[in-house]
């Protein structure tokens, strides 16, 4: 074991996630901007919001970046007291007034917060811990299946509420990603063989008993269908992305975002970034995101911890797992599940909790392994 | 390769590092099994961007511009129509049309053809917003407004032929879902002057009648296309242009008519309606020489500038119910009616004016000479076959001058029928009886000449006075020319030059002999014949004042009235031509059915006098006709632009101030104030008189409704 000595944060991490932001933040203009006119506003107001989202984010990512994961293992108290806050939080979503047919937002201050946003990089956390304190228990069938069933049981509530919202697609990620963290935590393979088809049989049930899901994955699979109603928004995403060809029709030149594409500076932002900068950008774009895979990869290699290393990998899964099934989404490779582009989408919520899970990285990067 | 070593650490590298298998060491392990589908996701999204970007480019192109962009009308200007000397007699003014895009009031509308497309439900507050502002501006109710802005069509009009003050309130209200598109409207700045021959447009700017709908295609110019972006609320978004067809304007065209003469028909023809109250009045002015029309005109007159009724303007044709879409037809076929030019549509038997071309062929062919005595049998000579032909007052011998004199139709037979039928029929074609004249005018008749081989007895006879055939008064006029000219049957023609919109000239009409007819000596021995009808016979009313000689012949005809001669009822007619020498005027007045049974020397030839007396006033004072003005035609001079400051400070309602201004600019801010401007003519002095020097009523009045504002002009 070598001696515990501190290194500098991962600069190359830090500078690919500032990068996604800075495209952000110029597509966010581009696609907004003609947007927040109509609506009387300058047409920088969905910027200049991005912004204030970006200023809080990065604040608290270079905080968290100076904090000390490891003490967590011992003394869990302030994970318990996120849970009940975000339980609290999602529970407060419902006394707001829908947005869009959704309870997804709490106003403070002033600010719209999206508490399942938040919880993300929480559910990574919660099971990291878990998993690594019942590290013993993977090895024995008896053991493993009840320490499962109750981190179910604690991811239940929350998820069960993020569903209710509804937002299908973060219960999904989080489902998602929270799988990938147990099974590299090390729980048995055997759970896996038999969880992934029961949770595909639910997932499919809870698609097949709504008409409204239902709807968004048969029109993902035959957008031409109905190119005005359920396929509308999925058909003007491919005509966007088609239309930017190799360089893309330029920056602010696309067209697509003049209200043909619904979610233009949100879920399909991509879309955008696909019209105006082409098949180079959109590579570029996803070479970024892949970097940060890399990069994340890298630092849960090196760290000796396991929880930390479980940490360092549930985050890096989270941010690039999500952009990657959103990219899906507008490109029309996976159903429509509504859910932003990490660092890059409208949403200061998002882009909060992307950068917040970036700063747990960030100080995580600075443990050493060998 | 590099990649294969990063992913597979846990297989070879780490384990001899970490040198310590342990329950954390699986994460290690297991990590391969995460990443591999990872970067194999990536490169499946990858593939699918060159599918999407490279292979499927173009068709996604295609989708996207088909959507993106609108192509955009862009209206050419209508061509002027001018008379032979410059002045305006048809223009079209820039004016503003309002429309509105009701789908940006549906939030959830989503583009399509015809039932594809989706409404949903409309934000009536953003409606209702624009349309309390708007109602107060247009002067109609919200309600009228706010339905016209939900009705759920791409495209509706809200009021059309704005001028441009009201439109730039509108526009500097920067409201959502409603845009202007510019649009001509046609102007008639003499009002009802050459009514008939101009004809008028509808709202939509085709020409209906006239030279207007003869012309159309040339007046009318091409429409251009602007190719505009959109967005998926159709607004348009217009950033440069970007034309994929550039619009032509349309030709102007240059008329034979002199609206001088026009002027002095037109007051001549209510003259007669009013003193004689015939069902119709009409005449027709032509150069012997060229065969130009210079006035032709018909009663009763009409505004060309009030064709349409109130209730279509607002509206496009394709808005209309079946209902209205018939009314409005209706509406023109009865105007239509109504505007009948009969000088070229009419056809009636001539009666005695064909004496005229009887006895021009009879000399032509030597079958008779001048001073050769005819026995006219005291007034009543039964040919035979049952024909018995009778002359107003009985004469004996009459010489072949005193035939035409006194108009004996026994002396027209008995001459006649010295040719033979077959080569009366052919001067008769040679004349251009039963032929139509050339003009090109829509409606015009070719009148009914029989072959000779369908000739009974009889008909040469009663031809030969002007019975059995029928023709139009034109061709009437134009055979007389013929008489009068030395004998070359001219192609009447009504437009002398077309220029484009920049003042090229692209055509010049010529005058164009058709046929000689006579030959010179002959033309010359009937003119001098003709004189004596003026100095000596029948049309002693005519004579012009100024020592002016000039020569003619009346025509009395019958009138058939459901297929029988009524006693009674007459076409009273002058045809007259002067000076007498070199004659540079011909014309033919003539009368339907003028009250109590007058004749054609009676009612007729006293308003041949007055045209001819007037004419040779206005040769004397005002412009000779030979003068040709600088024609510079120019579109662009014509104030257009909604920026034009004067034209935007014109009050609506009042009557500006237009004295001084230049006639165009006079026109146009009548125009904008909501008034019909009216220019008077007055004889000779508004010939070059292009700025208005006195206006009725005051600047500053009120602008009662109907009532035009009269401008008279003066030389520059």
């Amino acid at each position: 074991m070598s001696p515990d000595v501190r290194r500098p944060i991962d600069r190359l991490l830090l500078f690919f996630a500032l990068m996604l932001m800075v495209v952000g933040m110029v597509w966010i203009y581009s696609a907004s901007a003609i947007k927040a006119s109509q609506n009387n506003a300058a047409a920088t107001a969905f910027l200049v919001r991005q912004m204030i989202g970006g200023f809080i984010g990065l604040s608290l990512m270079l905080a968290l970046s100076q904090v000390d994961l490891t003490d967590l293992r011992e003394h869990p108290r302030p994970l318990q007291i996120l849970y009940c806050v975000s339980i609290l939080g999602l529970l407060a979503v419902f006394a707001f007034p829908p947005v869009n047919h959704a309870h997804r937002w709490v106003r403070i201050f002033g600010q719209s917060i999206q508490p399942s946003e938040l919880f993300k990089p929480l559910a990574v956390l919660i099971a990291s811990w878990w998993m690594v304190k019942h590290r013993e228990a993977w090895g024995q069938r008896q053991d493993a299946i009840p320490k499962l069933v109750t981190l179910m049981g604690i991811l239940i509530i929350p998820l069960g509420l993020i569903l209710k919202e509804p937002d299908f697609g973060t219960t999904f990620l989080i489902v998602f990603v929270t799988m990938l963290v147990v099974f590299l935590g090390g729980a048995p393979r055997w759970i896996f063989a038999i969880a992934v088809p029961v949770l595909g049989a639910v997932g499919a049930a809870f698609v097949v008993t709504s008409p409204y899901r239902l709807a968004r994955v048969t029109s993902f699979l035959n957008p031409e269908a109905d190119p005005l109603g359920k396929g509308h928004q999925t058909l003007q995403s491919l005509v966007a992305v088609g239309n930017g060809g190799l360089l893309g029709v330029g920056l602010g030149a696309g067209r697509q975002k003049l209200f043909f594409l619904p979610e233009a500076h949100t879920d399909f932002i991509y879309a955008v970034i696909g019209e105006e900068a082409g098949l180079v950008g959109s590579v570029l774009v996803l070479v970024l995101f892949l970097a940060v895979l890399i990069r994340g990869y890298r630092i849960a290699r090196r760290v000796r911890d396991a929880f930390l290393r479980l940490c360092a990998m549930g985050f890096t899964l989270l941010l690039v797992v999500q952009a990657l099934m959103n990219m899906s989404v507008v490109l029309s490779l996976a159903p429509n599940k509504g859910i932003p582009l990490p660092f890059i989408s409208y949403g200061s919520s998002s882009l909060i909790a992307s950068l917040a899970s970036l700063g747990l990285l960030l100080s995580i990067s600075k443990e050493t392994g060998e | 390769m590099a990649l294969g070593k990063l992913l597979s650490p846990g297989a070879r590298t780490p384990r001899r590092l970490l040198g310590k298998p342990e329950a954390q060491e699986l994460a290690v392990a297991r990590l391969p099994w995460i990443m591999w589908p990872v970067f194999v996701w990536a490169f499946a999204i990858v593939l699918r961007l060159i599918w999407l970007q490279v292979f499927e480019h173009h068709r996604y192109q295609s989708r996207a511009s088909q959507q993106h962009n609108v192509e955009v009308p862009i209206p050419p200007i209508r061509g002027e129509l001018r008379d032979r000397r410059g002045a305006s007699l048809a223009i079209s003014m820039r004016l503003e049309s309002l429309f509105c895009n009701p789908p940006a009031f549906y939030p959830d509308y989503k583009s399509g053809r015809g039932q594809e497309r989706v409404w949903g439900e409309p934000n009536r507050e953003a409606a209702q917003v624009v349309a309390n502002k708007l109602a107060p501006i247009l002067e109609i109710p919200a309600k009228t407004v706010l339905e016209k802005l939900l009705r759920k069509k791409p495209f509706v009009w809200i009021e059309r032929h704005m001028g441009p003050a009201k439109a730039s309130t509108i526009k500097a209200l920067k409201l959502e879902g409603v845009e202007f598109l510019p649009e001509f409207k046609r102007q008639y700045p003499r009002g009802s002057l050459a009514c008939q021959i101009l004809g008028f447009t509808n709202i939509d700017g085709i020409g209906q009648l006239g030279i207007e709908r003869t012309f159309n295609e040339q007046l009318a110019g091409k429409p251009g296309e602007l190719v505009a972006p959109r967005d998926a609320k159709g607004r348009l978004l217009i950033l440069q242009e970007n034309y994929s067809k550039i619009p032509v304007n349309g030709s102007t065209l240059q008329l034979t008519i002199d609206s001088t003469i026009q002027h002095i028909v037109e007051e001549a023809l209510e003259e007669g309606v009013r003193l004689s109250r015939p069902k119709n009045a009409y005449a027709v002015v032509m150069d012997p020489n060229t065969g130009e029309i210079l006035a032709m005109a018909g009663t009763p007159f009409f505004d060309p500038n009030h064709i349409i009724p109130k209730k279509f303007m607002n509206r496009s044709e394709s808005e209309w119910s079946a209902g209205e879409r018939e009314e409005y037809r209706a509406e023109i076929e009865r105007g239509k009616e109504a505007r009948k030019v009969h000088p070229v549509e009419d056809s009636y038997e001539p009666g005695s004016t064909m004496k005229v071309f009887t006895l021009a062929m009879a000399l032509e062919e030597r079958k008779v000479h001048l001073g050769e005595k005819v026995n006219c049998e005291g007034g009543r000579w039964n040919f035979g076959g049952g024909l018995t032909v009778t002359d107003t007052h009985g004469h004996g011998l009459l010489t072949f001058e005193e035939v035409l004199w006194q108009s004996s139709n026994i002396g027209a037979a008995k001459i006649g029928v010295r040719m033979d039928p077959a080569t009366h029929y052919q001067y008769l074609r040679k004349f251009g009886f039963g032929d139509l004249t050339g003009l090109n005018f829509p409606g015009e008749t070719a009148g009914r000449l029989l072959s000779p081989d369908r000739w009974s007895g009889t008909t040469q006879p009663t031809m030969s006075y002007g019975y059995g055939l029928s023709v139009s008064p034109l061709q009437v006029l134009v055979a007389g020319c013929a008489v009068a000219n030395g004998g070359k049957l001219m192609q009447p023609y009504l437009v002398q030059k077309i220029f484009n919109d920049q003042g090229v000239m692209l055509q010049e009409n010529r005058p164009k002999v058709r046929n000689q007819v006579i030959s010179e000596e002959t033309s010359a021995m009937m003119r001098e014949a003709l004189k004596g009808v003026i100095t000596n016979g029948t049309a002693k009313n005519a004579k012009l004042d100024g020592g002016v000689e000039a020569f003619g012949k009346t025509g009395t005809a019958w009138k058939v009235i459901n297929g029988k001669y009524v006693r009674g009822h007459h076409y009273a007619s002058f045809m007259g031509f002067f000076p007498a020498d070199k004659p540079q005027y011909g014309m033919l007045f003539m009368l339907d059915d003028p009250a109590g049974g007058a004749y054609g020397g009676t009612v007729a030839a006293p308003l041949f006098k007055k045209i001819g007396d007037g004419i040779m006033r206005y040769r004397t004072l005002g412009s000779d006709s030979e003068q040709n003005p600088d024609l510079k035609l120019s579109l662009r001079d014509w104030p257009v632009s909604e920026t034009d400051e004067a034209v935007v400070h014109v009050e609506v309602g009042k009557v500006p101030d237009v004295r001084n201004l230049a006639l165009k600019s006079a026109i146009q801010r009548i125009v904008m104030a909501g008034g019909s401007p009216r220019v008077e003519g007055t004889g000779a002095a508004q010939s070059r008189a292009f700025v208005v020097a006195e206006q009725s009523p005051e600047p500053g009045t009120a602008l009662e409704p109907g009532k035009p504002v009269r401008l008279v002009l003066r030389g520059p």
